[in-house]
């Protein structure tokens, strides 16, 4: 407590007491002008310590979201071309089965072989394809097309690298296939030849074959030796017995063929016959027996039900005389192993033994797996494995089995397929479609895969985007200004202002001097 | 007694009334004057004549014109306004330092780091574009050059300091000049048993001066003179003054060696230990010199990490070259072999186009969790110095402000022993002219005795 109060004090504590109100309105209309409650790093420390951490976490997960929309459209593209090239392998395999069930030509072959050399093309300029300068394929060799074609070679000129993006905090993924992988070159596949189907029997349900159950059978026309165009109704058969046992009745010999592939019809009057569906109608297309003959004897199409494991191997034509099985032997690298499948009864059997003796033995797994008609045997490793006869046993022969088991030959099979198709080479057209359609499986995993990479981008930009709101409304609690309370706050700031204001100048102005 | 004595006795209180009216007419005047002490004419009985029926009283005298003030409020408020002074001084210079470093709207260095780092990452993710690699020299070399303008304003900073701090030297050498002559004014004045109090007002408040230059112990002399000594070295001394000057040490590197001062002449240093030139010498010496050592550091964790991963790669120019030269904030530049040619940025060991482990490694340099220093990646260890920076002037500014309100009080303390009240004043102006009223009317009452007498004649 002073016990002398002076003007010049009174002066210095309007001065004080002024400057005070007018810092602290300073600071106000600062935080009311810029909006913010940080301004000056050293307005708060503390919280532009959380600051600079938020603004870098914001800074890291933009450029996240930017590493998410460049992947997305190299995952894109690359999902787009494996579709493409899923469809060509359809495509080439119906061109097989078409030449396989058509009645051969020497024009239909040069028309199927050109087909193909088409798709190979097609095949090539998609696995070649770029993306803003980049061949999408070709691993790490991103500035080399992935394959390059010398005649009927074709060589993938890539590597294995696969090219990761940070799309969030410590979360990597990979958005590009290498051409190695579609070559699958991280397994090896042995496709098999023999034609392991059952034979088609009496009893072969119309629900197993041609478009499969919900298949109705209808009518199918048929012109014979009288030249009268007929017709017969099929609705109702639900069997291949019914079937025949309906076209016998209408004045034709039908009967199973003696391959068991499918069906025989035959014009009692000795032809010619032709068979044909009504429009819109694909009864005999389905049951394999459209066609024309002149003497009178239409032999169907293959129209065998695919194998199963449960397939009894006696119903398998192409083993007949060479049953019971023998053994076999399989050699991967220095190791071979002997496997006997003499007490194998089913397709299953078969597989059951070769797998657990392959296992046995020490040897990488091989799973034995049916694509199309035919066994494949693949190795989950690139490690090229052979599956040989033994002297005297022709049972891997049988099996269709004899051979080499490597990386899938996408373009060998395809350059195959044409040759085989020029030459009407049928057991090669077969092996090539059983090949095609295991190389469109491994595609269609490899989409899988894609497809599950582009759920992952959709799922961390929705992540990165929550994150950014959090962060944002976490930086913005801390730095700006509730404009609310500033306003307040300034205002009461001001009214204390003129108050100090008035009351000084009404102290300053008394003095002794006017009242003496 | 005689007529004559009462008159006299009349004169005296006149005149002591007119004297306290002037002094008081004094201390009005200089109520606004910086570092006036209020006087007062201190007045007592003359001794009185002895007579044979005792002593007679003979009227009054002027003592001594006093200078009301406290010796120990001033040597304390003299020592305060030394570390107010040195705070300030420390305050205003971390303030610029934060200037230089940015703000919360503004982090310009910041930026530059996320920006360099971000665009390895655009460079590493596909589908790869070349043409990006320019956005990688463009984004280094504004980097670069933010690290080369932020070195440059500190060094400024630095070298702005030493000037405030020669002319404060100056300034100090000028004012003790100044007490040495008022040393000898007063001495003078002081030498007919009278206080030169104005001088010692004038002398006081050169005395702050130089106190919140350099706090200085002051030691008076029995003649009035004071001695005034600092840091241990009596620099005035009477009429002698020993001048001060600034000596460097050696140059280094970052800028002209420490900062000393000295007795001009003379072989030892004086420590100052408060006051405004210990507070250019800490800015100097601990503030900007440190902000530009972390600067530096941080300058050379970058060339050397950013090196260290870029020189393992390969590019079509071979063997991937520095993709920063220099060791320093000031020095850091992009290599210009690869501003020429920017197919020598170095994007991976293989040098495969779609390969990017190269730039994938430094883009990481900069994103929390990598551990380049400290547990800290790139940008952490600059939030690191900006967190620093801000505490170091949150904390200098909260210390001005304790310190000000501790000078502020003393100066209330001052201001009430010696500071002039108008009231009081005025109060002593009308007391004043109330006794010299009444000692006039005394001479009149016996000049109308001399008339009484003179009509008897």
């Amino acid at each position: 407590m002073l016990t002398r109060v002076t003007s010049n004090h009174l002066a210095n504590l309007i001065y004080t007491h002024t400057h005070t109100n007018l810092g602290r309105m300073a600071e106000l209309q600062e935080q009311a002008a810029s909006g913010r409650r940080v301004n000056s790093y050293s307005d708060d420390p503390q919280a532009v310590g959380l600051l600079q951490r938020y603004d870098q976490l914001l800074e890291e997960n933009g450029q996240y979201q930017e590493n998410i929309g460049r992947a997305r459209t190299m995952v894109e593209q690359t999902d787009r071309a494996l579709m493409d090239l899923i469809d060509l392998m359809r495509d080439a395999r119906d061109i097989g089965r078409r030449e396989l069930n058509a009645t051969w030509s020497a024009e239909s072959s040069r028309i199927g072989a050109n087909e193909m050399e088409i798709n190979i093309e097609a095949a090539m300029a998609i696995l070649n394809q770029t993306l803003e300068g980049s061949h999408t394929f070709s691993g790490y060799h991103t500035d080399m097309r992935a394959f390059v074609r010398s005649g009927d070679e074709v060589v993938y000129q890539g590597d294995q690298g696969v090219m990761n993006v940070q799309i969030g905090p410590n979360t990597e993924m990979a958005v590009n296939i290498p051409g190695s992988a579609l070559l699958g070159s991280d397994s090896s596949s042995l496709y098999g030849y023999s034609d392991l189907a059952p034979r088609l029997v009496a009893t072969a349900s119309l629900n197993d074959i041609g478009y499969g159950a919900g298949w109705e059978p209808g009518i199918i026309n048929w012109i014979d030796s009288t030249g009268i165009p007929l017709e017969v109704d099929l609705s109702g058969s639900g069997t291949i017995q019914d079937v025949i046992d309906i076209l016998n009745a209408a004045g034709l010999t039908a009967a199973i063929s003696a391959d068991g592939t499918g069906m025989t019809v035959t014009d009692p009057g000795g032809g010619p016959l032709t068979i044909s569906d009504p429009d819109g109608g694909d009864t005999a297309l389905t049951l394999g027996i459209v066609g024309t003959s002149q003497d009178g004897v239409v032999v169907g199409s293959d129209i065998r039900l695919s194998p199963e494991w449960t397939t009894n191997m006696l119903d398998i034509e192409s083993l007949v005389g060479g049953l019971p099985l023998g053994s076999l032997e399989v050699r991967i690298g220095e190791d071979s192993v002997e496997i006997d499948l003499s007490g194998a009864a089913t397709l299953d059997d078969v597989k059951t033994t070769f797998e657990a003796t392959v296992t046995a033995a020490g040897l990488p797994p091989l799973i034995m797996d049916l694509s199309e008609n035919s066994v494949t045997i693949v190795s989950n490793t690139a490690e090229v494995f052979e599956v040989r006869e033994l002297s005297g046993d022709d049972t891997a022969q049988r099996l269709g089995l004899v051979g080499t088991g490597a990386p899938h030959r996408l373009f060998d099979v395809m350059i195959e397929m044409r040759d085989a198709l020029q030459s009407y080479d049928q057991t090669a057209i077969k092996r090539a479609v059983g090949e095609l359609e295991a190389i469109e499986t491994h595609i269609l995993s490899l989409s899988m895969t894609i497809g599950g990479r582009e759920n992952m981008l959709d799922w961390m930009e929705g992540l990165n985007t929550d994150r950014e709101y959090n962060l944002t409304r976490n930086m913005v609690d801390i730095r700006d200004a509730d404009l609310i309370q500033v306003t307040s706050d300034l205002k009461q700031a001001e009214l204390s202002y003129q108050a100090s204001l008035m009351v000084s100048s009404e102290m300053l102005k008394m003095s002794l001097f006017d009242y003496l | 007694m005689s007529l004559n004595s009462i008159m006299q006795i009349g004169l005296t209180g006149m005149f002591s009334a007119g004297a306290s009216m002037q002094t008081s007419s004094h201390n009005i005047a200089n109520a606004n004057t910086p570092g006036f002490s209020r006087q007062r004419a201190i007045t007592g009985s003359k001794q009185g004549m002895l007579t044979a029926y005792g002593v007679l009283g003979s009227g009054t005298e002027v003592m001594d014109i006093r200078r009301l003030t406290d010796q120990f409020l001033v040597t304390h408020h003299r020592d305060q306004m030394a570390l107010m002074n040195q705070f300030d001084t420390e305050s205003m210079a971390l303030q610029s330092v934060e200037v230089i470093f940015g703000s919360v709207d503004n982090n310009h260095l910041g930026e530059a780091m996320t920006q360099f780092f971000n665009s390895w990452s655009t460079l590493a993710t596909p589908p790869h574009n070349e043409v990006l690699r320019v956005d990688v020299l463009n984004t280094a070399e504004r980097l670069a050059l933010d690290f080369n303008a932020m070195s440059r304003s500190l060094e400024d900073l630095g070298n702005d300091l030493d000037d405030q701090l020669a002319v404060g030297v100056n300034r100090l050498n000028m004012m003790l000049d100044q007490v040495a002559a008022f040393n000898q004014q007063i001495v003078v004045g002081e030498s007919s048993h009278s206080a030169a109090n104005d001088l010692r007002d004038q002398r006081d408040i050169l005395l702050a001066d130089i106190s919140k230059m350099a706090r200085a112990d002051v030691l008076e002399r029995g003649d009035g003179s004071v001695d005034v000594i600092i840091s241990g070295r009596t620099v005035v001394s009477r009429n002698h003054v020993q001048h001060l000057e600034v000596t460097h040490e050696e140059s280094d590197e970052l800028q002209r060696g420490s900062a000393k001062i000295t007795v001009k002449g003379g072989r030892y240093d004086l420590d100052i230990s408060e006051g405004q030139l210990k507070g250019l010498i800490n800015a100097r010496e601990t503030q900007v010199l440190g902000a530009r050592v972390r600067l530096d550091e941080m300058a050379k964790t970058l060339i050397d990490k950013v090196n260290e991963i870029h020189v393992q790669g390969l590019s079509d120019g071979g063997r991937g070259l520095m993709f920063f030269t220099g060791d320093s904030a000031a020095t850091i530049a992009i290599n210009t072999q690869l501003v020429d040619n920017p197919e020598y940025i170095a994007t991976s060991r293989s040098n495969l186009s779609g390969d990017k482990d190269i730039a994938l490694e430094i883009a990481a340099l900069g994103q929390n969790g990598t551990d380049v220093a400290n547990h800290m990646s790139m940008t952490e260890l600059y939030s690191a110095l900006i967190v620093e920076i801000a505490s170091d002037t949150a904390a200098s500014d909260f210390r001005v402000q304790s310190q000000q309100q501790l000078v502020d009080a003393l100066d209330a303390r001052l201001e009430s022993v010696r500071g002039v009240s108008l009231d009081e004043e005025a109060a002593n102006l009308a007391l004043y002219q109330n006794v010299y009223q009444a000692n006039a009317r005394v001479i009149t009452a016996v000049q109308e005795m001399f008339d009484s007498v003179l009509t008897m004649v």
